[in-house]
């Protein structure tokens, strides 16, 4: 009995040994080779690294490069769209270009007067992230060929190379006092209500 | 032989006792095994139950002596040298060989040692298996900083890591490089795109003479060469790939290794921002610089769009369209401004087409001469760009008394055209009035409303 319970006893010991011994020449084995590939990839991605580095040495002198031959533009650019999307309502700037464009087309036979101006209070533009509107009412009689001109004006605002306010007409109420309309007449006079927006970028300081 | 033990055989039944062991033995009085000696309890062993007939009988009967009388087993297991008795055939010593010696203690305490170094082996397994993963454990968990703690290097694992994102840091200010690249270009040709128009727009008038027409062609000619060559260069910068190929713990596919490097490059770009906005003296310009880059890194349709553009040989109105949809795709300022005045409708060209229709339907409108000959005078208009919908009111003065046929004139003209649509007028009163030389005149108020049309309609055909 005694040598039975021996030698199962030491079989045991003997066999959980035999396991796990080779339970760890496997796990060893297998995070030997995850240790290489460690180290070779380590080894690798400083060469990544170098190579990486002298493409963006290159290029950063190509950016450097161009952006010095754009500065000129850029600076340009900048104030363009300073103009055309002024950082606020801007209201009191906007009041002196339409002064100048009535002033400017303002002619004994051909007349244009602006009557009433009167601003809203700026919200966001809908569906223009970054955009505000500010709503613009104004009364205007003037001949019909001035008529076409503040259409115009408008219509051609918000380009790079007129540097002019963004603006688009909301409503127009046309009238034409004398009788009805005479397409043929430039100089017969319309009265005009014009319901418009004059955009600017999202102010960074609220009131 | 010094360890032999002799055996006396039993006598008159009893058992026989086991003799002390000699000198040279070690143990006194053992407790022997010998053949068959696991059954204490039996009488005698083997040899014994060989040499016994009965409880208290004799032994082994030898020939010519007297049955009653028992030999002496030690005589008999004695070798042939030292048998007292002489000439009698071999023994059962002889026979059997040395007798095969039993030590209980000795026994066990080689049973114990074989024991012990088994344990020590099975410790030992465990031990190494401990040792084995605790190693690579260290050694391959990033998370373990034990070895940088106590010898300022980190393990293989860290390293690996830290190697990675050395070259991911590295690969991502490049995609930084590129996207101020791409920037540049694209507000160069931004710059480029408005001059173009209207050079195109101005070689289109269908009034230009022939050598104007020469002269804006080749002016469009020049300014196209140089969009095309900022193009192709948008096309270069971005066709280059966001990502690198690196070694990574777990397996990603190339379209999730490109989001990973598209996530750092917007992580680094909103964090510049945030670094710029939370400054002393924030400059909006930097500022606008970079939040224009991150709306541009998200920006996929615009990438879709520059690297579809086939530019060579394109005809000079299509190149103006293209041009129109990139900037629309755009998120800067410019493409903000662009889509702004794509959805502003033009009245200058509205009120002509309506001069235009209503001339279908009275041929001297506008004229001037309403009073002498009656048609169709508008006294107002009014338009919304808000709700799309044109409303013009006015009167209408006809000889006849077929004013309402005339109205709907109108109305179908208008219902008819591709730029107006919806039009609704269903209710009709006229005065009739008699002038001085007896001709009837007949007037009706006109207040007509309707949309401004933006796409096919089908109406558009069925009225005839």
């Amino acid at each position: 009995m005694m040598q039975q319970d021996s030698i199962k006893g030491s079989t045991i010991y003997i066999l959980i040994a035999g396991i796990i011994i080779l339970a760890t020449a496997a796990y060893s084995f297998l995070q030997y080779g995850l240790m290489n590939d460690y180290m070779k990839a380590t080894a690798d991605n400083a060469t990544r690294r170098n190579s990486v580095a002298a493409v963006l040495s290159k290029r950063t002198d190509e950016f450097r490069t161009f952006a010095v031959a754009q500065s000129e533009k850029q600076k340009s650019l900048a104030r363009n769209i300073s103009e055309i999307l002024p950082p606020n309502e801007n209201y009191t700037e906007l009041t002196r270009l339409f002064d100048e464009f009535f002033a400017k087309n303002d002619a004994r036979e051909n007349k244009i007067f602006q009557s009433s101006l009167r601003y809203g209070n700026g919200a966001p533009a809908k569906g223009m992230p970054g955009i505000y509107a500010l709503p613009i009412s104004m009364n205007i009689e003037g001949t019909r060929d001035n008529f076409f001109k503040f259409l115009n004006f408008i219509n051609d605002s918000g380009t790079v190379d007129t540097a002019r306010r963004l603006m688009a007409v909301d409503s127009i109420q046309l009238n034409f006092p004398d009788g009805g309309e005479v397409v043929g007449n430039a100089k017969q006079m319309i009265n005009f209500t014009v319901e418009m927006i004059a955009y600017y970028q999202t102010p960074k300081i609220r009131k | 032989m010094d360890n032999e033990i002799k055996i006396t055989p039993p006598v008159n039944g009893q058992t026989p006792n086991l003799p002390d062991s000699t000198d040279e033995v070690e143990e006194k009085k053992p407790e022997t095994f010998s053949l068959g000696a696991g059954e204490k309890k039996q009488e005698g062993g083997i040899l014994d139950r060989l040499l016994k007939k009965s409880p208290g009988a004799g032994t082994i009967a030898m020939a010519g002596e007297n049955a009653s009388k028992i030999p002496d087993l030690s005589e008999i297991l004695k070798t042939p040298k030292q048998s007292s008795g002489s000439g009698s055939g071999p023994s059962i010593s002889q026979l059997l060989g040395p007798q095969p010696l039993f030590n209980k203690a000795a026994f066990e305490e080689a049973y114990k040692k074989k024991l012990k170094i088994c344990q020590n082996i099975f410790y030992g397994a465990i031990l190494i298996a401990i040792i084995a993963f605790g190693f690579f454990y260290v050694q391959l968990n990033p998370q373990i900083t034990i070895l940088n703690d106590l010898f300022d290097k980190p393990n293989i694992a860290s390293d690996f890591e830290h190697s990675n994102t050395e070259v991911k840091l590295k690969q991502t200010e490049l995609n930084i490089v590129n996207y101020r690249l791409i920037r540049l270009l694209l507000d160069d040709l931004s710059l480029s795109i408005d001059p173009y128009v209207k050079v195109v727009h101005e070689m289109g008038d269908k009034d230009l003479s022939d050598e104007n027409r020469a002269t804006w062609t080749s002016l469009a000619d020049a300014q196209v060469v140089q969009i095309r060559q900022r193009l192709k260069e948008l096309q270069k910068y971005y066709r280059m790939p966001l990502s690198i190929s690196l070694v990574e713990r777990k397996v990603m596919t190339s379209e999730e290794v490109e989001t990973q490097f598209h996530d750092l490059l917007k992580q680094q770009l909103v964090e510049q921002k945030q670094l710029l906005t939370q400054a002393k003296e924030p400059n909006p310009d930097e500022i606008r610089i970079v939040d224009n880059l991150i709306k541009l890194v998200d920006n996929a349709g615009l990438k879709t769009k520059i690297l579809a553009a086939r530019v060579d040989n394109m005809p000079h109105e299509d190149v103006v369209k293209l041009l129109s949809e990139i900037r629309a795709q755009g998120t800067d300022e410019l493409s903000s401004v662009q889509k702004i005045k794509t959805a502003r409708l033009d009245w200058a060209r509205r009120i002509q087409d309506i001069h235009s229709i209503v001339r279908q339907a009275d041929d001297l409108y506008g004229q001037g001469l309403f009073k002498d000959v009656g048609g169709f005078l508008f006294s107002s208009y009014r338009f919304d760009a808000t709700t799309g919908r044109i409303s013009i009111s006015g009167v209408t003065k006809t000889a006849n008394n077929k004013t309402f046929s005339y109205i709907t004139k109108l109305i179908d003209a208008i219902e008819k055209s591709t730029e107006f649509k919806d039009i609704d007028f269903r209710s009709f009163t006229k005065t009739v009035e008699e002038q001085k030389d007896g001709r009837k005149t007949y007037s009706s108020g006109v207040n007509l409303e309707f949309a401004i049309q933006t796409g096919p309609d089908p109406r558009d055909e069925q009225v005839k």
